[in-house]
């Protein structure tokens, strides 16, 4: 959707100059072919790395069917780093699982949308196609760096394990490469380090192994659930830092997801907010930080206890995120906002409209103060 | 502070854990010194947040003082009496006194009690009570933290996360002690509900003239919560004062280490500010290098045989202590002219 419309009116107008070539110079059959190739060929350049559209996916339980990503739409372009920021349940990781298809189906299902990864839809792609990208073109970090790693296996044979599985090079050139690696993230001793296993290591140092191994494949998209939850706040200083580090070296995209909007400020070029399986505000890093329009994204900057005044009471939002069970309301967010609204203006439908050049807000009369601007 | 007002006071307490070697090694048993000589003092209703990072003993000292396990040597008293030196059983009557919130709410409720469970028997171990006035003493317990009195009957994985806590502290506030100590409350929930949680018990606090010892990694976290400020640093108290003073002039470089690593909602400045990003992992507390156990992480030039030399924790302003030394404050020598230290 975001980043869509452009492209194909660009695509559009270099048909036309095309035709209008043939027909003004009439020009031979070889060079019109050699310029359709090289037009396609800037066509592919344009295109985003990622282009998620309306994925939703859906938990079959016994409560009833829980909308755990209901029509999330993202983009992403080479190099790129976004942020997914929402609180827990809020969809986030599941969105991300999705386009790997690491969601267990059932009691899971991916229920619609495409995920155009490199110009193929990772959604609808045989699991043997989607191998060859998982952990070489699209590495992912999880959250909990103590449950990540295999304790059985020593920490070398498993930095090494998605080199070899994918043919890379063969097992001496995977352990130099490995030792560098872990050199590059900052691991003293690695000769040492390689052969020891995942308790012999601090939880700073297994996350700094995790990022190892996923980046040791040099993946064009670094995918990180939540990397510095379950560390310290120097470690955590440490570890956005080397990521950083590591996609300049690198030049790969990076979808960074957290529930910490401070995490991110600095770090993300665009930013995403998701609210109940939906995203309730998209922009740049700027648009987000400065400019939030939406309520939800208003209430989580002023919930961070660094930015509030000591003695003061902490600003909450009120209420706790709903579950997304039963039929979907106009505006998830109703319950919970601190706006005035009547009756009628509850019942209104949430719209997802481009506020700004790139800024995308869920404009209804719950969540954003003058909707009138925005809302006919 | 004289001693009489003081209503915890705790006396250079060491906590080391012997390693166990092979059974016919003749080598000296190595220990690994969790807790390495603290002192603190708190006055009745203070609030005294313990910053450090995971490793540093914040949890171990906090379990000491609990009595939970008995420290190796020191001293730990509360209200006058040395709790290190009562048998089990008259620590038994204490016990109702001091109490503790855990970390992590889904693994310190007991999965199969439901929260009448939980909460009547931390209610009944003050007061004997049963039946409906049992039941509206535990009722009135969950209005104080926030739940309704309808979800009693309710099993702990039937509440989010902030409500399990909130759950974990009224069983802490149950048997109506004097001291709480709260280990890391809120660094399992998401930062939406942290301030809900943080909130609560400010509340009760206030209300209750409670005395907490809030123990955080996270500076932003304690520098709201808090009166006073002790950062902890492998086993050591480094630096110790007001919490506005240590959050607005930190003086070790650890503290300013830490403080620098807070995020800000500003990405313009975020992107351009130069974090303190400190290099590699704390020693190991299993004989840690002798002398200045910051040195190897430092970034302040110091000879290497300063490195070996003890720091020195002294009041560089009227109540505002600091472990001095060439790593670990710039330009030392203000607070100590004439030292042992041979760096200028």
């Amino acid at each position: 959707m975001m980043g869509g419309e452009p492209i194909r009116q660009l695509f559009f107008l270099q048909i036309f100059l095309l035709i209008a070539l043939w027909l003004i110079f009439g020009l031979s059959v070889r060079e019109t072919e050699a310029i359709i190739l090289w037009l396609l060929v800037g066509f592919k350049f344009e295109m985003s790395l990622l282009n998620v559209e309306n994925l939703a996916t859906y938990f079959d339980t016994r409560q009833g069917t829980v909308r755990a990503v209901d029509g999330v739409s993202l983009s992403l372009e080479k190099g790129e780093t976004l942020g997914i920021v929402g609180e827990s349940g809020s969809g986030k990781s599941v969105t991300c699982y999705s386009l790997l298809r690491l969601i267990p189906e059932p009691p899971g299902r991916i229920v619609s949308g495409t995920a155009i990864f490199d110009g193929a839809d990772l959604l609808q792609m045989k699991k043997r196609d989607l191998n060859q990208i998982r952990a070489r073109k699209i590495s992912m970090i999880f959250q909990d760096p103590m449950t990540s790693l295999n304790p059985y296996i020593r920490i070398g044979d498993q930095l090494i394990e998605p080199l070899l599985i994918h043919k890379i090079c063969n097992k001496a050139q995977a352990r130099e490469r490995a030792l560098e690696m872990m050199n590059a993230v900052g691991i003293s001793d690695p000769i040492k380090r390689y052969s020891l296993y995942p308790h012999e290591f601090s939880g700073g140092m297994r996350q700094r192994i995790m990022i190892a191994m996923a980046l040791i494949t040099k993946p064009e998209l670094l995918i990180a659930d939540e990397p510095t939850t379950a560390l310290d706040v120097t470690v955590q200083a440490q570890i956005l830092e080397l990521i950083r580090k590591m996609q300049k070296e690198l030049g790969m995209a990076v979808i960074l997801i957290t529930h910490d909007l401070g995490v991110i400020s600095g770090f993300c070029d665009r930013v995403s907010v998701m609210y109940s399986g939906t995203v309730v505000e998209a922009g740049t890093a700027d648009d987000i930080f400065y400019r939030a329009q939406h309520a939800y994204t208003r209430g989580l900057k002023k919930s961070i206890p660094s930015t509030q005044e000591k003695g003061s009471k902490l600003y909450t939002i009120p209420g706790s995120p709903p579950q997304p069970i039963g039929p979907k309301p106009v505006c998830a967010f109703a319950p919970r906002s601190d706006l005035n609204f009547t009756e009628e203006e509850a019942r209104m439908k949430a719209q997802f409209l481009e506020v700004q050049p790139g800024h995308w807000v869920e404009v209804h009369p719950a969540s954003v103060e003058n909707y009138k601007e925005y809302l006919k | 502070m004289s001693l009489q007002d003081s209503f915890l006071e705790i006396r250079e307490v060491r906590s080391w854990f012997p390693m166990r070697k092979s059974l016919f090694s003749n080598k000296e048993t190595q220990y690994v010194k969790a807790v390495d000589g603290v002192s603190l003092s708190l006055v009745k209703g203070e609030v005294l947040g313990l910053v450090g990072e995971s490793g540093c003993g914040k949890t171990t000292l906090s379990r000491a003082i609990m009595q939970l396990i008995r420290p190796t040597s020191g001293k730990i008293i509360l209200e006058g009496k040395d709790l290190t030196l009562l048998p089990e059983k008259e620590l038994r009557v204490m016990r109702p006194n001091f109490q503790m919130i855990f970390q992590d709410p889904f693994a310190s409720l007991n999965p199969r009690l439901t929260v009448f469970d939980t909460l009547s028997e931390a209610i009944r171990v003050r007061h004997k009570l049963r039946g409906d006035e049992l039941k509206a003493a535990v009722g009135q317990l969950m209005i104080k933290v926030g739940l309704s009195a309808i979800q009693m009957n309710k099993y702990p994985h039937e509440f989010s996360g902030g409500q399990r806590q909130r759950i974990a502290i009224a069983r802490a506030l149950a048997p109506e002690p004097k001291l709480i100590i709260a280990d890391e409350p809120v660094s399992a929930l998401d930062v939406s509900i942290q301030s809900q949680v943080l909130n609560l018990l400010k509340e009760l606090i206030q209300s209750m003239g409670l005395t907490m010892i809030f123990i955080s990694h996270d500076l932003s976290v304690v520098k709201y919560m808090a009166d006073r400020i002790a950062v902890m640093y492998l086993g050591k108290i480094v630096e110790l004062g007001e919490a506005i003073e240590v959050m607005a002039n930190p003086v070790h470089a650890y503290t300013q280490a830490l403080i620098s690593a807070i995020p800000t909602l500003d990405p313009k400045s975020e992107r351009s500010r130069k974090r303190i990003v400190l290099q590699g992992d704390p020693p190991s507390p299993i004989d840690p290098p002798k002398g200045c156990s910051f040195a190897s992480r430092s970034w302040i030039s110091h000879s290497p045989k300063d490195a070996k030399l003890d720091g020195v924790f002294m009041e560089v302003k009227p109540g505002h202590f600091v472990e001095v030394h060439p790593a670990t404050v710039e330009n030392h020598r203000r607070y100590l002219p004439d030292s042992k230290f041979e760096t200028q």
